[in-house]
Formats: structure tokens, C-alpha cells, sequence
């Protein structure tokens, strides 16, 4: 008979599992499947930490946002935000449905060329492109948004250096009405900057203003404040055309729809509180319709959604490593994935749910990660039954932002799979081994003895 | 890789360092300049006229025509081109804005007088004379005639003048004893060895052109047969349902009576059977018929004029044909009898029009809509539906929106805001006039109707063609339209709610023939919009969706509109590599506008008509060799929506005619009226290639071995880059490559 690990006991306070103050006892238990694959399987198969994306749960937000737009506005484009995400095949995803790729560095420009999109349906953000690729980029006809004056008389030389007139599109900041208020990317609405700007374009002729561009911020819950953008936009874009007589041909009204996460000062969780996309398309192309465009003259409507389609596709999976009592008898578990990983977790309380329920009772735990940095909690209180070493624990919704932003800090950064839509499972990012991390490094001679 | 076209008409010759010898040029070019201009002017305004008599026969067929009339009467002949000339030159002078054609149809009428009066009466100076004042008596009758004729009956007048003038020279030439008849009628140059049915036919023939030889009637009936041979089919039906109905009723009369007779048989039959009406084969009952009333009405007519001592000469003819076309105007295409629409040409080419129209292009008269929604929405009740779409009120539509997995609302769908359809835009159909509002009534509950008013809110639009169309169960309160406002297609006049006899939020289109509410409703079809199926978007000019069809609004992208937009004045340079040795073949195409806004595309003897408008491009029509990069072109891109969406699919059937052998293609034409099949299917599809450029692939069905034509491939592959223009077209034969063409500078 081997012998059992001891484990101090504890006085654990009960919970009648009835509403209190702290609000109902968790209603999901456990995540045992993803998409009907067995989430055991996929962590014995490649281990853990691991990225895990459905490829139908990205397919069918696209279609659903796609669908809300499309029947509320006639010229809609989404483009493909690749700084969410910007694994080739969650790019050929979605590029196969349709969209365009939003891109907000020469690298990124590059991988959307790569990847065989056009330079015409290539949107290029961003306040700093370095002059070599912004040249390649407007040469090759990319849809490039226009930040601050040097990169608009940047913009000027090429054309000028080139012979002919390029289109570009300006990047605007304008007061939605809501907070943190971004004006530092583009040009600025309410202090003249922006009508400044076109003005410039017109006169310099060199470029021509092929688009109007504003993204308000990120995670943005209140749909009107999309509403009160989008007339903002078209107002600017009908008095440039009165004023210097070129037709913006395009409105793109960025991203930043919610998803459904939950902030961590959020009381309501965010599978409530955020609304259904088809409010933000009813506030952006009612505003859009009723701004007083020419029917002929209606503006294409871009869209860079990025968290809104991919985030609620991606799941994390995670093992417990080991257990502990804090000083305060507060239960915590590590687990092999941290913020390194999970660079979201400052911001977002993500769900942590175990891959199987063996019953137990639920505690308040905190989950740490596997990094030697006082930082890296996962999520500073969650309800847990009891776990073990080697436990599976699944974090949702992770997939925006976090595979991008991964770390390669203390840990190497992890596989990420995809489930196929006729449960194929592939490898779409290997995990990441040593020589490549110490690939790109020298060792001067002098340090070699 | 060309950047863009060059947007002039080439320069003239090259320039020469040497001013003598560019002297010598420039002396070359207009010398050679005034013999082309002379020789254009001979076919257009000479030999075209002769060839108007047989409602418009090309020009090898106008110089046996010609010889026709020089055969058997120098005088006539003489006295018939005299005639023409003289015309011509009032024309030029009395009527300086007119059109070629009208010059030519005027020059017609002389030309048919002088033949006449220089056949009846001795040529001498007195009837030189006569025949001057004749002619230009009638060029003012007929102008005069022409511009009433036109504005007010709308039909043509044909060769009326001709017969008016010539009365009017008969009742004066009595007078004038200067004006001896002419002698009987010459020798025939060549006797042939014809029995007299035949050669009574032949002189029928040549009656048309106001000789007896039945040499002329020959080379009339050769020119015929050269040119349109089911004219001449018509032409001999006419006479011989003519003698089968005097045959029929016993008549005696004698050949020189039918004679003067029995060519408007012919001609009427003709008019009738193919040329104003589209050759089918109740057309050619018709003709039959026709030309047996013209062969009575001749006899009856001659009977009438003989106090006055004048022939019927082409009498009969013109008011029977003008008769038929009063009574079938205006009643387009109800019947088996259709009127031709637009000029006149030859039979076979009218009812190759027709046929063409009908298989590729909306139905005539057919109300078109635009669809009134955006997006991706569900046919959910169609024409003749079962729920509520019957009886009067059959032709509408009901649509609803579904998402991904088909499912029409989110969550419990019991709130009407559940459904996805709740609050979408409603969009005009067609450019229009908004007559009827109806904007306060409630919105009913999930699963409740309002059956006191049945339409709920709605939109009633007044379009163009007396039709209007009807959106309904909109919103309360969400119409921003008023009655009296015009509106163009695509603008928003409401969105859809859940008001009226609607249980769920849906929206109801009908077409109606007036503005009432409730009014019963009109067959119409939806056009240029995709119909989605799994994995497939096809899109389509013009249908009518049934129940259960998903569709969605054909979305644009402008650099594909342009790309094939074909400015006048384009010139597009190609460099052809085909699979025998030889040298590579250069071919140049050039974008022309007419007078009419008609648009084609020309390339050294070949011309293809395309049309174009902000929803697609299409060849109309493809005339010359088969041989011709253009061919190739009038297959590849018989139709091209300009749509963003990547793999739209499509099909087409172009005419095969122009890619027939000459034997085959007659053999085709004499098959046509009876349901011989003129095109070939084709089945398209629109995808981006990499880097930017448009791929458009086209794949021929394999046409009815009959029809197997040597020069079309099995598959077409047209490269096009946005915003410019074609690039490149290569057709296949299996896996081969058997035709490589690109855009040279």
C-alpha cells in the first residue's frame, strides 16, 4: 500500500450555494470538450501549455458580424486586424471569408503579402512606418493610413518621386464621448487638425484622400459611441468634399467591439453585458445612411474588427503544477501558463474552469503561473474544487492578443492548434524550442575563453 | 506589365524626315484618300439603294441586283439610275440634315420610278424631262409623307411614294404626246431552258425591280440566295400562295395581269414573314397568308383603278404591310406573331436577335427590380407560395434573414428585436417616385397578425413603365420618405418591422400595376444579384427566386467596372501566339460609340456590341471571322458581373453562329425558326488571382455535334487588371494551351 501525500487540513467555511453577496456559485463546472474534441486528449497528445482555436467558433463570428453589417449597409469590407492574431492560418481563415488584412507594421505588411493579399487590400495603420516599406507599401497600391504631417509629407515625396498621384487615408481622433479618449493616433477633429490635413492633401497635389479612418479605443462596450464616430466621420468626409471637392470613397470605422470577456472590475460578466454586434452595426451604418452622402457617392464601410471575431475561438490549456496555503489560509495553485502567456490577465478575469469534474468543493483560489515574478497571477480569486498535480485546467476566452503578445520571458512560448470543422487537428505553431530563442544571438570572441 | 491604354485614335503616317518625300506621301494619302471616299460613296449611296429594295441587301448582293435591272432594259435601267442619282443630289440640297439612310430610302423611290417609267414609256428627252420633275415631286411626297408617317403612325412607308409618284406621272404623261410607250419587250440575253411555272416565278422575281426577263428575276433570286436565303423562301411562298389562291377560287388571268400583280406577293411576304415581323413558323403562315390577301387585294385594286386607267404597281404591297404592322403595334410579344424591334434586318438576323434576347437577356416588357434589402437574405415565401401568396396576388415575395446555422432570430425569439430581419433597411428597388405611405401602424407581437390591415406599414413606388412596387409590413414610424418624393434605386426608405398580416418580422415585395394598396400583383423579376447555395455564389442578370432560394444583392467593386469599362477611343494592342509555327499575330481593338449610345468593340472586319452599366458588361452580339481574338473575347466575357465577392460563377449561352463554317451556319439559319439552338452554354467564374489581378475563367460546354466548331476551345481564360484593363486571354483544348494572347504597349 504506497502512502498518501499529507495535506494539512484546513477549515473551510461552507457556502449554501445560494445567491449572497459575492454573487451565485458558478453555474459551469468544468470544460471537458472544444468543439467536441476531448480537452484531456488534445493536453495528452501535445501538452501543456497549449493554444487551442476552433476554427468554426472564428468562422461563424465572422459570418455573424459580416451578416450584421451587411444587411444594414450596402458597401461593407472587413479587414483582418493581424496584430490580434497573426498566425497564417488564422489569417487564410479569414481571408477565405472574405477579408481584407489590416496591418500595423512592415512585418506584418509582409506576412499579409505573403500570404498572397494584394497591396490593394492591405490596410496599413500604425504612427510609425519606417520610409523604405511606406514606399513600398503606397507604390504597390496599399490602402496606407496617414498618422502625423511627416508621414503625410513622406507620403508627398514618393508620389512626387514616383510621378503620380497616390491615394491615401487619414487617420482621425475624434471625441465618441467616452473615456480613455485616444488622440494621440491621427489627426485631431475638434482642434482643426484633420480638416487641416485633407486640406493639405488637396492643395499639395501629390495625393488624393482615398479614405477617412477612426478607432476610438478597445473593448468599447456602448455601441452609440460607434454611432456618434461614424457621423462624425461622415460630417468631416461631406464638408471635405464641399470644400475641396474629393470624394472619400471610404469610412473605415476601425474595431474594439467588445468580446464577450469580463474586465476585472466588471460585475456583470461580459457572456451578458456585451451587446450583439448587430448593435454596433445598427448605431455605425444608421449614422453612416443618414449623414446626407449621394446615394452614388456612399463611402465604403471598413471595418478592422480584431478581438470581436477571434477571441471567444480561443481557449488556453493549462496543467496544475502544485498547491499551497498563503499566509492568510487563502488556497493558490500554480499552473504552467502565467502572464508570460497570458499577457491579457492583467485586464481581463478570464474564466478558469477544470477540464474534468471530479466533484469537490468550490473554493476561492488564486491562480499563479510558473514565473519567479510576483506579477504573475492568472486570476487573483477564482471558485475551484480540489485539484492535483497534472490536473487540466482550461482558460477562456484568450484568443486575442495573447498568442501575439506571448513572452518568450523564463518560459518558452507553447504549441497553438487548430480544430478543423471536421475535427482535423493541426499544429499551426509549434512549440518553441531553445535555439529559438538563442538563435539570433552573438558571442563576441573575447567572451569565448 | 502596361500601366494604362492609350486614349487617342492612332496618328496618321509615320513622320518622314524628308519633305519631299513627305509631300509625296501626303499627295499619296489624299489621292488614295479620294478613291476610298469614292468607292464608299458608290456602295453607300449608290449600290445600297439597289439593295434597299430588298429591305436592305449587303453589297455583293446589290451589284447583282444592279445587273439585274441592266440585264433586260438598258432605257429602264438608265432612266432607274439617272433617277437615283437626282434624288440623291435633292436630298443633299433640300434636305441638308438628313441621314444616310433616309437620303438612300428617298433615292429607293426614284430609283423604282424611273425603272418604271423608262420600262413603259419610248426613251427620249421628253421623258428625261418627265422623269426629273417626277423625281422631285417625290422626294418632297416622301419627306413630307415620312416625318407624319413616323411621328404619328410609326411604321414605315415603305415604297408608297413610289406608287404615288408613278400614278401622278401616268395621269400626266397622257397629256404630253411627246411620250410614246416603249416597244415590247426586248429579247431575253439568255434563253433558259426553263418549263412556264418556273419561269413565270422568275419574272414574278424580276417585277420587283419592274422587269419581265426572267433572266433579271434570276439574278434577283441569286442575290437573294447569297444574302438571306429564307427571304427568298418567303419570298417564293408569297407567290405561290398567291397562284394557289387564284387556283382556289378559279380565276382566269392572263400572265401579264399577274405579273403586274404578283410581285407584291413576293414582297409582302417577306415584310411579313421575316423582316418586320420575327421569322417563326407562324410567321410564315402569316407570310402565306399574306401573300395570297396581297395577290387579291392586287386583282381587287386593279379592278378599282382601271376608270383611271392606272396599275396597281407595288400598291398592294405597301398597304398590306403597313396594315399588319398598325395592327400588331403596341402588342409586343403576346401573341405567336412578334414584332421586330429596332431596324430591320434580315430575317435570319432578327430571329437570331430575338432568340439570343430571349435566352440570355430579361424578357421584354418584364418589370425589373433591384432586390430591396442589403445582405444576405432567405426567399422564405415566393411566387405562387402556399401560405398567402395565391391567386391575384401570386407574383411577391417574402424575405427573412438567417444567420450562419439558418436560424431566423437569436435567443428565444419571442420579442420581435430578437430577430435578426427586425430594423434592417429597406432600400428602393429602381429609381422612382414614392405615391403611397402608410407609416403609423403598430408592430404586432411574435406569432400575432393584423388582419385589418393586411399590408401593415408601407412603401408603394412609382417606376417608370406604369409599374410600381410595394414593401411592406415596415416599421411603425420608420418611413422617412413622403408622398410626392423622388427617390433613386438604393436609397433608404424604411426598415423592416413586424405591422400587418406579418407573424414574424419578414418583408413583402410586390410588383403592381397601380398605386393602390392591395393591388394584384404583376410578374416581375429581381436583377443582377447572386443566388447562394453551399459553396456557391452564382450570379445571375435576371430571375424570378422561388421559395426556400437564398440570395444576396450583387455588392460592385469600382477597379473591376473599370477594367472594363472600354472607353470610346480606347485601343487595346494584342500580341497572339497560336499553336502553329508561324510568326506571332498582332490584332488591335478599338472601343467605338454611335450616334445611338450603341457601343462596340471593333478589330479588323470583326465587330462585337457590348453593353455596359454600373452592374456588369456584356457582349450583345459578335459579327466577322471566327478566327479573331474578339471571338475568342465575345465567348470568354459573353457576360462579367463586377462583383467584390472572390469565386462568383455564372452562366451564359453566346452565339455560336459566328464561329460556324459558312455551310453549317447556313444550314443552322434554315433550322433556326424551327427550335435549332443558337448558342453555346458556358459556365464562368470571377476569382482574384495573386497579386491583384482579376481571373476570369470560362468553360464551353461541348456544343450538338452539328454545331462543332473547330475554332472554340473547351476552356477561356481572360486576366484583367483592376482599374485598367485586360491583360491577357488564353484559351485551352483539354490541358493544351492553343491560343496565348497578351496586351502589348
Amino acid at each position: 500500500m504506497t502512502r498518501l501525500a499529507y495535506e494539512k487540513p484546513t477549515i473551510l467555511r461552507h457556502n449554501a450555494a445560494l445567491a449572497n453577496k459575492f454573487g451565485r456559485a458558478p453555474g459551469v463546472r468544468a470544460l471537458e470538450r472544444i468543439d467536441g474534441v476531448k480537452v484531456l486528449d488534445l493536453v495528452a497528445q501535445f501538452g501543456s501549455p497549449l493554444f487551442v482555436y476552433s476554427e468554426h467558433r472564428l468562422r461563424r463570428a465572422y459570418r455573424e458580424a459580416y451578416r450584421a453589417f451587411s444587411q444594414r449597409y450596402p458597401k461593407v469590407q472587413f479587414a483582418w486586424s493581424y496584430k490580434t492574431l497573426y498566425l497564417d492560418a488564422i489569417c487564410r481563415i479569414f481571408h477565405q471569408e472574405g477579408a481584407w488584412a489590416e496591418v500595423v507594421s512592415e512585418y506584418e505588411y509582409q506576412m499579409a503579402r505573403a500570404l498572397g493579399i494584394a497591396d490593394a487590400h492591405i490596410l496599413f495603420n500604425g504612427p510609425y512606418k519606417p520610409e523604405k516599406d511606406l514606399e513600398v507599401a503606397l507604390l504597390g497600391g496599399a490602402r496606407v493610413h496617414i498618422d502625423h504631417y511627416e508621414e503625410l509629407y513622406a507620403a508627398e515625396r514618393i508620389a512626387r518621386k514616383a510621378g503620380r498621384k497616390i491615394g491615401v487615408t487619414l487617420r482621425i481622433s475624434l471625441d465618441a464621448g467616452i473615456h480613455p479618449r485616444w488622440d494621440r493616433f491621427g489627426f485631431n477633429l475638434e482642434n482643426g487638425e484633420a480638416l487641416d490635413a485633407a486640406r493639405r492633401i488637396h492643395s499639395g497635389g501629390h495625393l488624393t484622400l482615398q479614405g477617412l479612418h477612426c478607432h476610438i479605443g478597445t473593448y468599447i462596450a456602448d455601441p452609440s459611441a460607434y454611432g456618434r464616430m461614424a457621423a462624425k466621420l461622415a460630417a468631416l468626409a461631406l464638408q471635405v468634399r464641399r470644400e475641396t471637392g474629393m470624394l472619400v470613397e471610404s469610412l473605415d470605422c476601425g474595431g474594439g467591439f467588445a468580446s464577450r470577456a469580463t474586465l476585472h472590475a466588471q460585475y456583470t460578466p461580459g457572456v451578458d453585458a456585451t451587446p450583439p454586434v448587430d448593435d454596433y452595426a445598427e448605431a455605425i451604418s444608421r449614422a453612416i445612411l443618414e449623414a446626407g452622402f449621394a446615394p452614388s457617392e456612399l463611402p465604403t464601410l471598413f471595418l478592422e474588427t480584431g478581438r470581436a471575431l477571434v477571441d471567444e475561438a480561443g481557449f488556453l490549456l493549462t496543467r496544475v503544477v502544485g498547491n499551497k496555503r498563503l499566509a492568510d489560509g487563502t488556497r493558490a495553485v500554480i499552473v504552467d501558463a502565467g502572464v508570460n502567456v497570458l499577457f491579457t490577465s492583467f485586464w481581463y478575469r478570464h474564466d478558469v474552469l477544470p477540464a474534468e469534474d471530479r466533484g469537490g468543493m468550490l473554493e476561492d483560489t488564486v491562480v499563479y503561473g510558473p514565473l519567479c515574478m510576483n506579477i504573475d497571477v492568472v486570476r487573483p480569486s477564482v471558485q475551484l474544487p480540489p485539484l492535483e498535480a497534472g490536473d487540466t485546467l482550461v482558460v477562456r476566452p484568450v484568443g486575442a492578443y495573447n498568442v501575439t503578445q506571448s513572452m518568450q520571458f523564463i518560459r518558452l512560448r507553447p504549441a497553438v492548434i487548430l480544430l478543423g470543422e471536421k475535427g482535423e487537428i493541426d499544429v499551426i505553431r509549434r512549440a518553441e524550442e531553445l535555439a529559438d530563442l538563442k538563435g539570433p544571438e552573438f558571442l563576441p570572441k573575447r567572451l569565448t575563453s | 506589365m502596361p500601366q494604362r491604354y492609350p486614349t487617342v485614335l492612332p496618328a496618321a503616317a509615320e513622320s518622314q524626315l524628308d519633305m519631299g518625300s513627305a509631300r509625296v506621301a501626303i499627295a499619296e494619302n489624299v489621292r488614295n484618300n479620294r478613291v476610298l471616299a469614292a468607292m464608299r460613296w458608290l456602295g453607300d449611296e449608290v449600290l445600297a439603294v439597289y439593295g434597299l429594295v430588298l429591305f436592305g441587301a449587303p453589297l455583293h448582293a446589290s451589284v447583282l441586283l444592279l445587273a439585274a435591272t441592266w440585264v433586260a432594259g438598258v432605257p429602264s435601267a438608265a432612266l432607274g439610275l439617272l433617277s437615283l442619282l437626282l434624288a440623291q443630289g435633292l436630298a443633299r440640297v433640300l434636305l441638308p440634315n438628313s441621314s444616310v439612310s433616309e437620303r438612300n430610302w428617298l433615292a429607293c423611290n426614284a430609283l423604282l420610278t424611273g425603272l418604271y417609267l423608262g420600262a413603259l414609256y419610248a426613251p427620249n428627252l421628253t421623258l428625261l424631262a418627265l422623269a426629273a420633275m417626277v423625281t422631285l415631286a417625290g422626294v418632297l411626297l416622301a419627306a413630307a409623307l415620312r416625318s407624319l408617317v413616323d411621328r404619328y403612325l410609326g411604321i414605315p412607308l415603305l415604297s408608297l411614294p413610289f406608287v404615288v409618284a408613278s400614278w401622278g406621272a401616268l395621269l400626266l404623261a397622257r397629256h404630253f404626246p411627246g411620250l410614246p410607250l416603249a416597244k415590247a419587250a426586248l429579247a431575253e440575253p439568255l434563253s433558259l431552258p426553263l418549263s412556264d411555272g418556273p419561269r413565270e416565278i422568275l419574272r414574278l422575281l424580276a417585277a420587283i425591280f419592274m422587269q419581265n426577263s426572267a433572266v433579271a428575276g434570276l439574278l434577283v433570286g441569286l442575290a437573294w440566295l447569297l444574302w438571306s436565303r429564307w427571304s427568298l423562301i418567303l419570298a417564293l411562298l408569297g407567290i405561290l400562295s398567291g397562284q394557289a389562291i387564284l387556283a382556289l377560287l378559279g380565276g382566269t388571268h392572263t400572265g401579264t395581269e399577274l405579273a403586274h400583280v404578283g410581285f407584291n406577293a413576293a414582297l409582302v411576304a417577306v415584310a411579313c414573314g421575316g423582316v418586320f415581323v420575327v421569322l417563326s413558323k407562324s410567321s410564315l403562315i402569316a407570310a402565306c397568308l399574306a401573300g395570297a390577301l396581297a395577290t387579291l387585294l392586287g386583282i381587287a385594286l386593279q379592278g378599282a383603278l382601271l376608270p383611271l386607267n392606272l396599275p396597281v404597281l407595288a400598291a398592294p404591297f405597301v398597304l398590306l404591310t403597313q396594315g399588319l404592322l398598325l395592327a400588331l403595334h403596341g402588342r409586343l410579344g403576346s401573341g405567336p406573331l412578334q414584332l421586330v424591334l429596332g431596324p430591320p434586318l434580315r430575317p435570319e438576323d432578327n430571329l437570331h436577335q430575338v432568340l439570343q434576347s430571349a435566352r440570355r437577356y430579361p424578357p421584354v416588357g418584364m418589370p425589373l427590380l433591384y432586390l430591396p434589402v442589403l445582405g444576405r437574405w432567405r426567399v422564405t415565401q415566393g411566387p405562387r407560395g402556399a401560405l398567402t401568396h395565391q391567386g391575384q396576388w401570386a407574383h411577391a415575395w417574402d424575405f427573412e434573414v438567417e444567420n450562419d446555422q439558418g436560424e431566423r432570430f437569436r435567443g428565444e425569439g419571442q420579442a420581435v428585436q430578437d430577430f435578426y430581419a427586425w430594423g434592417a433597411p429597406v432600400v428602393a428597388p429602381g429609381d422612382g417616385r414614392v405615391v403611397r405611405v402608410i407609416n403609423h401602424l403598430e408592430d404586432q407581437e411574435i406569432g400575432h397578425v393584423d388582419l385589418a390591415h393586411n399590408w401593415g406599414n408601407m412603401v408603394v413606388v412609382a417606376h417608370s413603365g406604369g409599374v410600381f412596387s410595394a414593401l411592406s409590413h415596415l416599421q411603425q414610424g420608420s418611413i422617412g420618405v413622403h408622398e410626392g418624393q423622388t427617390v433613386v434605386r438604393g436609397e433608404v426608405l424604411g426598415r423592416v418591422g413586424n405591422s400587418g398580416r406579418s407573424p414574424v418580422p419578414h418583408l413583402h415585395v410586390q410588383v403592381q400595376a397601380s398605386a393602390e394598396v392591395g393591388a394584384p400583383t404583376l410578374p416581375a423579376q429581381f436583377l443582377h444579384f447572386l443566388q447562394i447555395a453551399v459553396d456557391e455564389q452564382s450570379y445571375q442578370t435576371c430571375g424570378s427566386p422561388q421559395t426556400g432560394a437564398l440570395l444576396q444583392s450583387l455588392a460592385t467593386q469600382s477597379s473591376t467596372a473599370r477594367a472594363f469599362a472600354f472607353a470610346p477611343g480606347t485601343q487595346i494592342h494584342w500580341l497572339i501566339h497560336g499553336q502553329q509555327l508561324g510568326p506571332p499575330r498582332r490584332e488591335t481593338w478599338s472601343s467605338e460609340l454611335d450616334a445611338l449610345g450603341r457601343r462596340t468593340l471593333k478589330s479588323n472586319g470583326a465587330a462585337a456590341s457590348i453593353y455596359i452599366d454600373d452592374s456588369y458588361a456584356t457582349v450583345l452580339d459578335y459579327t466577322g471571322p471566327a478566327d479573331t481574338l474578339l471571338a475568342m473575347y465575345a465567348v470568354a466575357a459573353a457576360r462579367v458581373p463586377f462583383a467584390a465577392a472572390d469565386g462568383v460563377t455564372w452562366h451564359d449561352s453566346p452565339s455560336i453562329l459566328a464561329h460556324l463554317s459558312k455551310p453549317v451556319r447556313i444550314l443552322l439559319e434554315l433550322l433556326m425558326p424551327f427550335g435549332a439552338q443558337t448558342g453555346v452554354p458556358t459556365h464562368s467564374r470571377l476569382m482574384q488571382g495573386s497579386d491583384g489581378t482579376l481571373v476570369l475563367e470560362t468553360k464551353i460546354r461541348r456544343p450538338h455535334r452539328l454545331m462543332r466548331a473547330k475554332q472554340l476551345p473547351d476552356r477561356l481564360q481572360l486576366l484583367v487588371q483592376p482599374g485598367v484593363g485586360p491583360t491577357a486571354l488564353r484559351a485551352y483544348r483539354g490541358d493544351l494551351l492553343c491560343l496565348d494572347a497578351e496586351v502589348t504597349l
